[in-house]
């Protein structure tokens, strides 16, 4: 009973201490709503990031690499479409929808002997047979039977119950390109050149009848297939018998190959992870039958890097906002507890010990700080909609993560733990010092700590930065600039008012109250140099992220420049019988802005080449900057700002290359050796500023090993350069090429900007922005205190009979003098400590956070000063006229009787 | 009933830094406050008094001697002064907003601090009207009656009061000089009060009269006493320092009725 009595005072009693104290309360429960959004919207945008980009990524993907290819075919007891059409579902971004299927052989050489052959594809499917209609003979039934087409019996001249052949023409040359539709199978190398030499019997001719196409994939396998987007090989199709079939190495027997392009447009990560398990299943589960190519592993990869920097740059620009937030924080907290006097002075009269104490005072903050865990959570949905909204994909998902929640619960324990450190503090103090008007006393011994420590933790992290030589910055020279910025307010905090003394003692002498209020107040006011230090850390965060986002938009039109190598990129299909090289020139004659290139994808891998075809063109055409010239790829690398992970297999630069002999057969056209060249010797070229005159580098190039060909997947393109005439594409169509896709250098700087390193740049953006208001809110909110604390002051001038109107001079001019010197000190930390850290920290080639290296951002700078400061000096005009006011009232109350 | 605590002080002498010099606060004090006496400190500003004060709360120890209040040696123990106060020790002071919560009301402000039975205590200091006025707006007088009765719900054996009166007027100071006595003899507290009211000190059965970091004077029952100290120094009273001033030699002569002393005149060395 007695204990709830008690219990019910002390909620009577913190109630009145929240109603008493009641703007400082609302300031606090505000910061602890700041504070917990600020930790809780970090783990929200980093998760819907790495959604926008991962969708990104795999939309902006051409379906050959963010879907699935399966192929196989004629497996025991079952069909390719319903095996797929079980397994599809599985795949959780599936539409369900098969794009199509195409039916393919190896390299298996039909022949009655004699006669010419013909590529073939033997095939069995269940009930096959079924699914024809013999002219003549009947469904294959031994292991040495074969169906014919009618069409294909034509071709080849075989005859019902005669011999044929099936071997194996495993050449290099031919090595990948078998389906039908072009479609790339890689043939294992411990088949090629295996396998394969039957002699069968011809026991059956058919047709397929009209009905009969959607069990045969679409296809017409009456009559041959051709193949390939250059190689135009004819395939026919033979029906085998299950047993034959089974005993033949799977590269010889027919495909069928299904494409399923899987909808990214709405995947998360951990779809993505369910597809990769899902491709796992179906190769297990399959894998004597089925072949799935996809490049699905290898983009997530790719995407996984991405998000690990995202990763990397939202917790960066989170810790920073946390540091920032933490101090505004303390700063407040240290102010409610300097309104606590009377409770720690009763403790102390009272003999508690200064734990007890210190818990009983942080009793009411603590709650504002929990009180403000919910709201919090809640304002950092909008916010982080909103910055999605700015910087993500439409679409994205907003969503309340664990990560969010845990966030800002370890943020205000953290808050809390802090506020009873700092009454633990001012109830250790003596009673001296609780009942001291000044609260300078108060806080000097433990301000110079929080001093120390935040200059020692800024040499630590300079010291980290001038070792980080490797390329491989660490997190903490990353938080650097800040603490530089934090430090360097500080020292300046503590070295202005000692280098104000002499000016005091000046202006005392002199008759001009204003300067010696404003000189007094800009010397005392130690309050006001700390929210200097915080005023610092805010503009150089500002300056940094509108530095970065400045240098990453550059970057971006450079990096584009670099990825699709002229300004538009057209890939051309070119018929059979004509020359791409000659269409180009037909549609160029003069060679001022069209090249043809073709682009070299190895099988199994992401990485491309382009090889230049006519480089005397190149230089017309190429899309890199001027500026670029000279730099070795490291050294692109490095100027690049980031988002500057500038793999140098995605950079299509061309470089002299040869081939072994005088001439290299592309597309079955002989070429001039001077017209090929490879992409690995960009170092030398760069470094000469040789670009326009490549055909020179051509003794030193490598030669492009023929085998390699075999693998390689290659794409006409035609390069367009900047000054092409608009209708450059069709004149390319009336040369006689089909454009089939045109890719520019803005399509590619919108992929880019939805890229994970983007958002996580944007991400530092919007702390900064951040960290300017709260920086105008700590000024205000510190100014209005400052003028609180003066209120006797500002009476006892008034009482003296100095007019209102010098008073009001005289804050106004402390208050504008102390933001200029505030913002001079804080902009001079904030420029200095960004450019001294972009000057410092390596710029690696992947996974090094922005610095930027643009010159002086003036403009930045300003725009953050006037959006900083100006507010507040306006605020504390409105504040001094109003404690002007308010003081000249109380002397005419004290004066009448 | 509360039994106050005696408070013994023996040869103490404080000493404080101020700027780049330490300054003697107290010198040899010597005296002894017995349990359930009251006594008024007195002296001009400066002279120690809150310092000794100070030392009696225990919130500073004793640069030499020794200080007992109680069974407490708080010139030994560095721990001794919080549980004092904790304990047994109550200081109220000079300006009772000091030690008040501006935003609890009389009434939940004893409530706050453990008394049973706060309508009577407000009633017993006069305090009933204002039971619930938050104690920001109280008059002067009304906040030093209640710090009182806050400091006297915990039952002190010892009650420290710095100048209680010094910004009251005559009425006031009256009802709260007689609430404080009340208080103190009710409760049987040993009671010290700093005061410069010579009308506040005459209301005390006994004075100390303090100067230069001494116990100069005695004052008991209306009369001024000097006191001896432990090195055999006697501070004069006032009255005598007129005769005798500060700077000059005097001759001491023991009579049968106790010590003479004359100003000695180097011309005139009769």
């Amino acid at each position: 009973m007695r204990r709830q009595r008690r219990a019910g005072v002390a909620v009577r009693l913190l109630a009145r201490g929240v109603a008493h104290r009641r703007w400082l309360s609302a300031l606090i429960l505000l910061l602890a709503v700041v504070a917990c959004a600020a930790a809780a919207v970090a783990p929200i945008y980093r998760t819907a990031a790495t959604v926008s980009a991962l969708r990104a990524r795999m939309t902006a993907a051409s379906p050959q690499n963010s879907g699935v290819e399966v192929a196989g075919a004629s497996w025991p007891g079952d069909s390719p479409d319903q095996i797929l059409a079980r397994e599809v579902p599985r795949l959780p971004l599936s539409s369900a929808k098969i794009s199509g299927m195409t039916v393919g052989g190896r390299n298996t050489q039909l022949q009655v002997p004699g006669k010419f052959g013909e590529f073939a594809a033997l095939t069995w499917r269940q009930d096959d047979c079924a699914h024809v209609v013999f002219q003549s003979g009947r469904c294959p039934t031994a292991r040495n039977e074969i169906a014919l087409p009618a069409s294909a019996a034509g071709v080849l001249g075989a005859k019902l119950g005669g011999p044929i052949v099936a071997s194996n023409l495993d050449q290099p040359q031919f090595g990948a390109v078998t389906t039908i539709t072009g479609e790339v199978v890689p043939t294992p190398p411990s088949q090629i050149g295996k396998g394969l030499d039957l002699n069968d019997t011809v026991v059956g001719i058919f047709n397929v009848p009209p009905g009969e196409s959607t069990y045969w994939f679409g296809q017409d396998i009456s009559a041959p297939i051709i193949s390939g987007d250059g190689a135009q090989v004819a395939t026919v199709t033979a029906l085998v018998t299950h047993a034959a079939l089974v005993a033949l190495p799977p590269p010889y027997r027919a495909n069928v190959t299904v494409d399923e392009p899987l909808d990214w447009s709405h995947a998360t990560p951990a779809d993505a992870l369910r597809v990769q398990s899902a491709l796992s299943h179906l190769k297990v589960r399959h894998q004597r039958n089925l072949s799935v190519f996809t490049q699905i592993p290898g983009m997530l990869a790719a995407d996984a890097a991405d998000r690990s920097q995202l990763s990397h740059l939202v917790t960066l620009a989170q810790l920073q906002l946390l540091l920032l937030v933490g101090l505004v924080l303390i700063a407040i907290l240290a102010a409610s507890m300097d309104r606590r006097r009377a409770e720690l002075v009763i403790a102390t009269l009272q003999g508690r010990r200064p734990a007890s104490t210190a818990v009983s005072v942080s009793a009411e903050p603590v709650l504002l700080l929990v009180l403000g865990i919910v709201p919090g959570l809640i304002v950092s949905l909008p916010l982080a909609a909103l910055a999605s909204h700015l910087w993500l994909r439409s679409g994205t998902p907003i969503r309340l993560t664990v990560s969010a929640v845990v966030a800002a619960l370890v943020v205000t324990v953290i808050a809390a733990a802090v506020t009873v450190v700092i009454g633990y503090v001012a109830a250790s103090r003596s009673l001296t010092d609780q009942l001291a008007e000044d609260a300078r006393s108060a806080g000097g011994r433990g301000g110079a700590w929080i001093d120390i420590v935040a200059i020692t933790l800024a040499a630590a992290g300079l010291t980290e930065l001038l070792a980080s030589h490797s390329g491989t910055s660490t997190p903490w020279s990353l938080l650097a600039p800040s603490l530089c910025g934090l430090a360097a307010g500080l020292a300046l905090g503590r070295l202005i008012p000692f280098l104000l003394r002499p000016v005091v003692r000046a202006t005392a002498r002199s008759r001009r109250l204003g300067s010696f209020l404003a000189i007094r107040e800009l010397r005392r006011d130690h309050a006001a140099w700390r929210v200097a230090a915080v005023v610092a850390l805010a503009l150089t965060l500002l300056t940094f992220a509108v530095s970065v986002n400045r240098g990453a938009a550059s970057d971006r039109q450079d990096r584009a420049g670099l990825i699709v190598g002229a300004p538009t990129v057209a890939t051309v299909f070119v018929p059979p019988g004509r020359s791409l090289l000659a269409a180009v020139d037909k549609a160029d004659p003069s060679g001022r802005w069209a090249m043809a290139a073709e682009l070299l994808a190895p099988l199994g891998s992401p990485a491309q080449r382009a090889l230049a075809i006519d480089t005397p063109r190149l230089a017309a055409v190429a899309g890199w900057s001027r500026r670029l010239d000279g730099y070795t790829p490291d050294g692109i690398a490095r100027i690049l700002h980031v988002p500057a992970a500038v793999a140098r297999s995605e950079v299509p630069l061309m470089t002299a290359g040869d081939v072994e002999g005088s001439t290299f057969g592309l597309n079955n056209q002989p070429l001039p050796r001077a017209r090929v060249y490879q992409t690995s010797l960009l170092p030398q070229l760069l470094g000469q500023g040789a670009l326009a005159d490549l055909s020179s580098f051509i003794d030193v190039a490598k030669p492009i090993p023929q085998a390699r060909l075999g693998t390689t997947q290659l794409t006409d393109q035609v390069w367009i350069g900047e000054h092409a005439p608009a209708d450059a594409l069709s004149r390319l169509r009336s040369a006689g090429l089909l454009v089939t896709s045109v890719e520019t250098r803005a399509s590619v700087v919108r992929r880019l900007q939805g890229s994970a390193e983007t958002a996580g740049l944007s991400g530092y953006l919007a702390v900064g922005v951040i960290a300017a208001i709260l920086a105008v809110g700590l000024l205000i909110g510190t100014s209005a205190a400052a003028l609180s604390r003066q209120r006797s002051e500002t009476l006892a001038l008034t009482l003296a009979a100095v007019p209102p109107s010098d008073v009001i001079r005289g804050r106004a001019a402390a208050v504008a003098a102390r933001l200029v010197l505030v913002a001079v000190a804080a902009l001079s930390c904030g420029i200095g400590t960004a450019h001294l850290a972009a000057h410092l920290i390596p710029q690696a080639p992947r996974g090094a956070v922005p610095v930027p290296l643009l010159p002086l951002p003036v403009l930045p700078a300003l725009l953050a000063v006037a959006a900083t400061l100006v507010p507040a000096l306006l605020a504390e005009v409105v504040i001094a006229r109003y404690a002007a006011k308010r003081a000249d009232a109380a002397s005419l109350r004290t004066v009448t009787p | 009933m509360t039994s106050g605590v005696e408070v013994v002080c023996e040869r103490i002498t404080h000493l404080y830094q101020s700027d780049d010099e330490q300054v003697v606060a107290l010198r040899d004090v010597d005296l002894t406050i017995p349990a359930g006496s009251s006594v008024a400190l007195l002296g001009p500003s400066g002279c120690g008094k809150s310092t000794l004060m100070s030392l009696l709360a225990g919130l500073q120890r004793p640069s030499t001697g020794r200080l007992l209040v109680g069974e407490h040696d708080l010139s030994v123990d560095p721990g001794a002064g919080r549980r004092l106060r904790e304990a047994t020790v109550a200081l109220l002071l000079q300006e009772p907003s000091r030690a008040l919560l501006p935003y609890a009301t009389p009434a939940l402000a004893l409530a706050a601090a453990g008394d049973p039975a706060a309508d009577a205590t407000l009633a017993d200091f006069g305090l009933t009207e204002v039971a619930d006025r938050e104690s920001r707006l109280l008059s002067t007088g009304q906040q030093q009656r209640l710090a009182l009765a806050i400091v006297m719900a915990r039952r002190p054996g010892l009650l420290l009061v710095d100048e209680p009166t010094s910004r009251l007027d005559p009425a006031e100071r009256d009802v709260v000089i007689a609430t404080l006595h009340q208080a103190a003899s009710r409760s049987g507290a040993t009671l010290v009060v700093v005061t410069h009211d010579p009308a506040v000190a005459a209301t005390f059965e006994r004075t100390l009269s303090m100067r230069d970091g001494r116990v100069g004077g005695e004052g008991r029952d209306g009369t001024e006493l000097s006191v001896v100290g432990a090195d055999g120094s006697i501070a004069l009273t006032a009255e005598a320092l007129d005769v005798l001033p500060p700077g000059h030699y005097a001759r001491v002569e023991v009579t049968d009725d106790g010590i003479l002393l004359r100003p000695y005149d180097q011309d005139d060395p009769r």
